[in-house]
């Protein structure tokens, strides 16, 4: 190589992962390089015939700019050796289908990499499968159902497969029974519209978060009969048992506990995969709390001082993250005792964060959708993101986005235009789900 | 001697006075060569107080009294001191004696007077020439030649003869005829050769051996001890050492008479006892002694019929001048002056007088317009005065780089300035300068300048044909103007940027509403439908087609109910949409609103007189979840509802009148409150904490109150056309909007004239708004815009409200000159929505 003029550098490459592992001495490297130019040394170094893109980060920080510019803004010397950890550069998510429904999608959720759980604003919860076929229109809810949650494979036979809540107050169970998907039972109790539903990781519990600001704890088993309560009201009340049409005849499930301390609507809610009664909620009242169900005990308060719409919790990160109406996505300890501490705040998306997912993997990856129709996705190691998903229909576009689902390699996400975009997102050796248009 | 006397009076006295300390070196010999103490100070009564600070002055009285500035002043200034020492005269004697005593010693008492004379004249020989020279300008030349000549010649007898007069005594003599010369000296006449030659023939005064006395033989030193004394002893006396002085041998008897034989002098020598010899004397003395044995003067020269001196002419004079003698005091240095000098300095060491401090030099040079400037300040300061100041000129401006001749090709005009320059009208302002840059490459080539002429003369016409004016500009800095008002960044949350659009409406939207719970919005348009809508999420959630233009749509404010009312066309509808609240408080609400039709019948006498009709809607209406109807065949153009959702008030405008009508929901009754009302109402309101009631008429809000039916206060906004009106949560402010864009707060405990007018809109506004919940209120207006104020209203009542613009939104758009129609608070967030005639709904976060 020809000496040059430019300023050069002293690197050190490290990889966490063995088999990208390179030489542990540094090398000098010129200042001006950005990703593209380093993950070209690296493959050169690996005597890779293919290419593989790598991210790099320095202290634990994303280098989205030149070396040199990094060293300048750190102030940092160009005398001193520079570690590098390298990784695999995730590869940016392709939209590889988009399913469409007449209505609003308010919420979905993946039960597997083919069948896809929708709910919509008409009332009725869509199951789709990976050959863009609706299996099944599950209805049953009066009003706009508002949310779902899927508890397990739905390929398990009699068992609840799915849950759904709706502005008519009621969260209804879905499963399989006679080899037709129905309504197992409708869990009533709530005053207002169910806007949350989760069940723990075990499945054997659910909960759910309404607008009159309570949150509610349910058995996600069948119930042998109809539980009194709020049955007797419905008795009482010909016209609602004329509206609730074929469907009147389903048990009625009431809750086992009710988690009041929110102040105004309950928006979201998310249970903590490593402890079964840990339950994170978000609403109105600018508070993110934690409760332990068991107990019906509100642990922990974190206040900001924007309304929260979605909340989600990272086993791998141990962080809660999220959505807010000012546009940002924020990051919390939830184990930290200072109750406004928020660890991160992720601002980009020019409209309100209706729904955020992490990734199922990671603990750095983080996706959100927002009424400005943009999913992204962030590492958040970096505080801008690594990609922005624009929407690619003409019908799609400007149309606001309200729910996400991240499932393995499957970023879902659906809103105002009644189309679901299906979105292939990871490292490139993941298999990608056999989805078929 | 007696002539001697003549010659000055002032030397006779001084004679007379001499006399006595004369003698005194007989009895206290020891006191000569002491100086006589000068009187003590007691005598210097004569001197002022010396002032301080007066010293340059006083050194320059004393310059001049000396006497020595010029010629001119000369004489006065000896009669001056004449004057001055009058009265030291005596002390001045005593000095006179002094000398005179010491001069004399040795000499015989009758010298006394000669000695005298020779000391007046040395003194006289102290003048100095110049002097000398004025004084004696008229004396006579030839007779000062002859009377030296013969001084000299007695002068030298006189040594010849006699060796033991010694020197002073030959000195005084000569001095003497000096004197006598000098007593002629008005014969000198203007002959200033004459003078000149008795100059030179003056007699050298020298010092000889002779004139020492320390060669003389040791004398006598027993003083006047008589030498009877003495007559027993072997000895006469004592030296200066104490040692004896013997008695020298006498002769006897037979020597003397031998000596009596033989020696030829002996008739001539005479016993000296006091040094016991024999003196032989000299042909002089015997002379004397002749004289005076016959009764003559001793002094053979003295020439006692000498011609009389007329020391003052016997003539009558025109202007007599004196021939006196210059005073001797002239030439001595006054004592009072010493005096006087002594005391400044003493006042000077002991710091009494300092000195002066130094004008400070004023500058050489100064400026032309000064005066012209002050004089204008000074009339401008004349207060009342008729007089019109005048105003300095403007000074011309400097000349710059492109008045050169020679300036830098950056200023020379290209081709197209300069054809642009031609082309404009001459002597106009519309030329930016009078003259084009033009480039001679040397000083030696600049022609004459034509216009110079022409340009002095437009600059004297400017200067003084040209009428000036004086301006008073108030420098008043703008920021001061400005209240303090807090960053609205420190008054956050408010809101500030759209989030949300709420799309449906095809026609202006009059009017939304947000149900108390603040998840539900509902919106009533022009083109005949209400909208309700999901407020997070912007999804429309129900509709209703009442086919008639909504002008009102307004939820009941109960949080127990879920219903709300629309005026449309000629009635209002009260709905109570399903599907968005629970079931129990659905069947409350319907129960509540459907309770009156069993009522109905009771009370239809009194509703006879009353355009109202309470309906039940048709079934289709039924359906969609409009439960009542309630006509009043006039356009209903706005419903308010009372806090606690069982009263609503409607008004209905047409021309002709409006009228408010309060209707009890629960009941299906309605009554009119105000049988007549003053002007169109523009807007209705319930007090949201009194039992009070505002109506807004064109120019005033009259606030009623509803229980004792009378009228509380009338609100003065000053505005012509009031639009909307707004009562604060806690009951004691009013916000009132106008059309002429003017936005008034009252404070009710504070005065019918609003506390605070703001007029920040372009156009009319449409509404006002209060926040239930944050100290916030907003305005929209036509012009498109809502602007958010914070409005903080504090629970002290000393403090007034505080009122601060935080923010305009934009982002409606114009349709048909309306702007923003509708704004109303989220009850819960911070959150602003907003309705325009672009047929959207806004929300702002």
């Amino acid at each position: 190589m020809e000496p040059s003029s430019e300023p050069q550098v002293q690197i050190r490459l490290v990889a966490k992962q063995q088999k990208y592992a390179v030489p542990d001495a540094p090398i000098v490297v010129p200042q001006q390089l950005q990703r593209y130019g380093l993950s070209d040394i690296v493959n050169h170094l690996l005597n890779n015939e293919k290419p593989i893109p790598f991210d790099f980060l320095i202290d634990g920080e994303f280098l989205r700019v030149s070396v040199a510019n990094y060293l300048k803004e750190k102030n940092l010397s160009a005398e001193n050796i520079l570690t590098l950890e390298y990784v695999e550069s995730m590869l940016p998510p392709t939209e590889i289908a988009s399913f469409s429904q007449d209505d609003w999608i308010s919420s979905v959720a993946a039960a597997s990499v083919d069948r896809f759980v929708v709910g919509s604003y008409d009332g009725i919860v869509r199951v789709w499968n990976a050959q863009s076929e609706c299996e099944d229109e599950l209805r049953g809810h009066q009003s706009a159902v508002k949310c779902v949650a899927v508890a397990g494979d739905l390929s398990k036979k009699g068992k609840i497969e799915m849950i759904s809540g709706s502005q008519d107050q009621t969260a209804i169970a879905w499963g399989s029974k006679n080899g037709q998907r129905r309504a197992l039972y409708a869990a009533r109790g709530h005053t207002g519209n169910i806007e949350a539903v989760a069940i723990n990781p075990t499945n054997t519990h659910f909960v759910t978060a309404s607008t009159d600001s309570t949150i509610r704890f349910w058995s996600l088993a069948v119930p042998k009969h109809s539980e009194d309560g709020q049955v007797a009201l419905t008795e009482q009340e010909p016209a609602a048992k004329k509206r609730k049409g074929t469907n009147v005849d389903i048990m009625t499930k009431a809750a086992i506990g009710t988690l009041s301390g929110h102040v105004g609507a309950v928006t979201s809610i998310c249970f903590n995969k490593d402890q079964e009664s840990q339950v994170f909620s978000g609403g109105w009242d600018h508070s993110v709390r934690t409760w332990d169900v068991a107990s019906g005990v509100n642990v922990a308060t974190s206040l900001c001082d924007k309304v929260v719409l979605d909340v989600a919790y990272s086993e791998h990160s141990r962080l809660a993250a999220t959505g807010h109406a000012d546009h940002a996505i924020r990051l919390w300890d939830p184990r930290s005792q200072e109750s406004t501490v928020v660890k991160l705040r992720l601002s980009s998306h020019k409209g309100f964060v209706s729904s955020v997912a992490w990734g199922p993997n990671s603990a750095y990856m983080l996706a959100s959708a927002s009424h400005d129709s943009t999913v992204k996705v962030w590492d958040i190691r970096s505080r801008t993101p690594l990609y922005t998903v624009q929407a690619t229909n003409d019908k799609d576009k400007g149309k606001k986005l309200l729910a996400l689902d991240w499932h393995e390699s499957l970023l879902l996400a659906g809103g105002e235009s009644g189309s679901l975009r299906i979105h292939s997102i990871g490292s490139r050796n993941e298999s990608v789900a056999g989805i078929h248009e | 001697m007696a002539v001697k006397n003549k010659v000055a009076s002032k030397n006779k006295r001084s004679l007379a006075n001499r006399d006595e300390p004369a003698e005194k070196p007989d009895v206290f010999p020891t006191a000569q060569g002491i100086d006589v103490p000068s009187e003590p100070e007691q005598s210097s009564d004569e001197d002022d107080d010396v002032e301080e600070g007066d010293f340059d002055e006083i050194l320059k009285e004393m310059a001049e009294d000396q006497g020595f500035s010029s010629a001119d002043e000369e004489i006065e200034n000896e009669n001056e001191l004449d004057d001055d020492d009058s009265e030291g005269e005596d002390d001045n004697d005593g000095n006179d004696s002094e000398i005179h005593s010491s001069d004399i010693e040795g000499a015989s008492s009758e010298e006394g007077e000669e000695a005298d004379s020779e000391d007046i004249e040395s003194d006289n020989d102290d003048i100095s020439p110049l002097e000398r020279t004025n004084s004696r300008l008229t004396d006579g030349q030839e007779t000062a030649v002859d009377s030296d000549d013969a001084s000299e010649a007695e002068a030298k007898d006189e040594d010849e003869e006699d060796e033991e007069e010694g020197e002073d005594e030959d000195e005084a003599s000569k001095l003497a005829n000096e004197g006598m010369e000098k007593l002629t000296i008005r014969d000198f006449g203007s002959d200033l050769s004459g003078w000149k030659e008795y100059r030179k023939t003056l007699p050298q005064i020298d010092a000889g051996y002779a004139s020492d006395s320390s060669t003389e033989e040791p004398a006598n030193t027993i003083g006047s001890v008589p030498i009877e004394w003495y007559e027993d002893y072997s000895h006469i006396g004592y030296d200066l050492d104490g040692k004896r002085i013997m008695r020298p041998a006498t002769a006897d008897e037979l020597d003397k008479f031998l000596d009596n034989m033989d020696n030829p002098d002996v008739f001539r020598t005479a016993r000296d006892e006091i040094n016991q010899k024999d003196v032989k004397l000299s042909e002089e003395e015997i002379d004397i002694i002749r004289r005076i044995h016959g009764g003559d003067i001793p002094d053979a020269n003295y020439n006692p019929y000498e011609d009389t001196v007329e020391w003052f002419t016997s003539q009558t004079m025109v202007t007599p001048l004196s021939g006196a003698m210059p005073s001797k005091r002239g030439f001595i240095p006054s004592k009072w002056e010493h005096k006087r000098i002594m005391k400044i300095v003493r006042a000077i060491r002991q710091g009494r007088i300092t000195r002066s401090k130094p004008k400070s030099t004023k500058p050489k040079y100064y400026d032309v317009w000064e005066k012209a400037e002050q004089l204008g300040e000074k009339i401008k300061t004349l207060e009342g005065s008729a007089r019109r100041p005048r105003l300095p000129a403007p000074r011309a401006a400097l000349p710059a780089h492109e008045e050169s001749y020679h300036p830098p090709p950056e200023y020379l005009p290209t081709e197209k300035e300069k054809e642009q320059w031609e082309n404009q009208i001459q002597d106009s302002n519309y030329r930016k300068r009078s003259f084009l840059p033009q480039d001679f490459g040397s000083l030696r080539a600049v022609p004459g300048y034509d216009r110079f002429i022409q340009e002095r003369f437009q600059r004297c016409l400017d200067l003084y044909l040209a009428p000036r004016m004086m301006k008073k500009t108030t420098n008043l800095n703008a920021e001061e103007l400005i209240p303090r008002l807090p960053d609205p960044r420190d008054l956050r949350p408010f809101p500030s940027a759209e989030a949300l659009m709420y799309v449906g409406h095809t026609g202006r939207v009059r009017s939304i509403s947000v149900d108390p719970t603040g998840l539900w919005l509902l919106s009533g348009s022009d083109d005949g439908t209400v909208r309700m809508w999901e407020l997070v999420t912007g999804r429309c959630s129900g509709m209703w087609d009442l086919k008639e233009v909504v002008y009102m749509v307004s939820w009941n404010p109960n949080p127990d109910m879920c219903m709300f009312a629309a005026a449309v066309g000629g009635r209002v509808v009260l709905v109570t949409p399903t599907g968005i609240c629970d079931d129990q408080k659905q069947l409350v609400s319907e129960e509540f609103v459907r309770a009156g039709f069993t009522n109905t019948g009771n009370d239809d006498e009194d509703d006879g007189s009353l355009p109202v009709s309470w309906d039940m809607p048709t079934s289709a209406e039924q359906a969609s979840g409009i439960r009542v109807s309630v006509a009043m065949h006039k356009t209903v153009k706005s419903v308010a509802w009372h806090r606690r959702g069982d009263y609503m008030a409607s008004l209905t405008a047409e021309e002709g009148g409006s009228s408010v009508l309060i209707h009890q929901v629960g009941k299906h009754k309605s009554q009119r409150p105000f049988r007549k009302l003053k002007g169109a109402v523009q807007a209705i309101k319930f007090h949201p904490t009194r039992p009070w009631f505002l109506v807004t008429t064109q120019r005033y809000v009259r606030i009623y109150n509803l229980m004792q039916q009378m009228l509380i206060k009338t609100l003065q906004p000053g505005v012509k056309w009031i639009s909307s009106v707004d009562v604060h949560p806690q009951g004691d402010n009013v916000i009132v909007g106008s059309y002429d864009k003017k936005l008034s707060w009252f404070d009710l405990d504070l005065s019918v004239k609003p506390y605070k007018s703001i007029r920040y809109h372009k156009q009319a506004i449409r509404q006002v708004q209060f926040s239930r919940r944050f100290p916030l209120f907003a305005t929209v207006s036509d012009d498109g815009t809502i602007q958010v104020y914070h409005g903080m209203v504090y629970q002290d009542l000393n403090q007034n409200p505080l009122i601060v613009p935080l923010k305009i939104l934009r982002g409606h758009e114009i349709r048909n000159s309306l702007g923003v129609l509708d704004c109303v608070f989220h009850p819960i967030q911070p959150w602003l929505l907003s309705s325009g005639a672009d047929g959207t709904i806004r929300l702002w976060t």
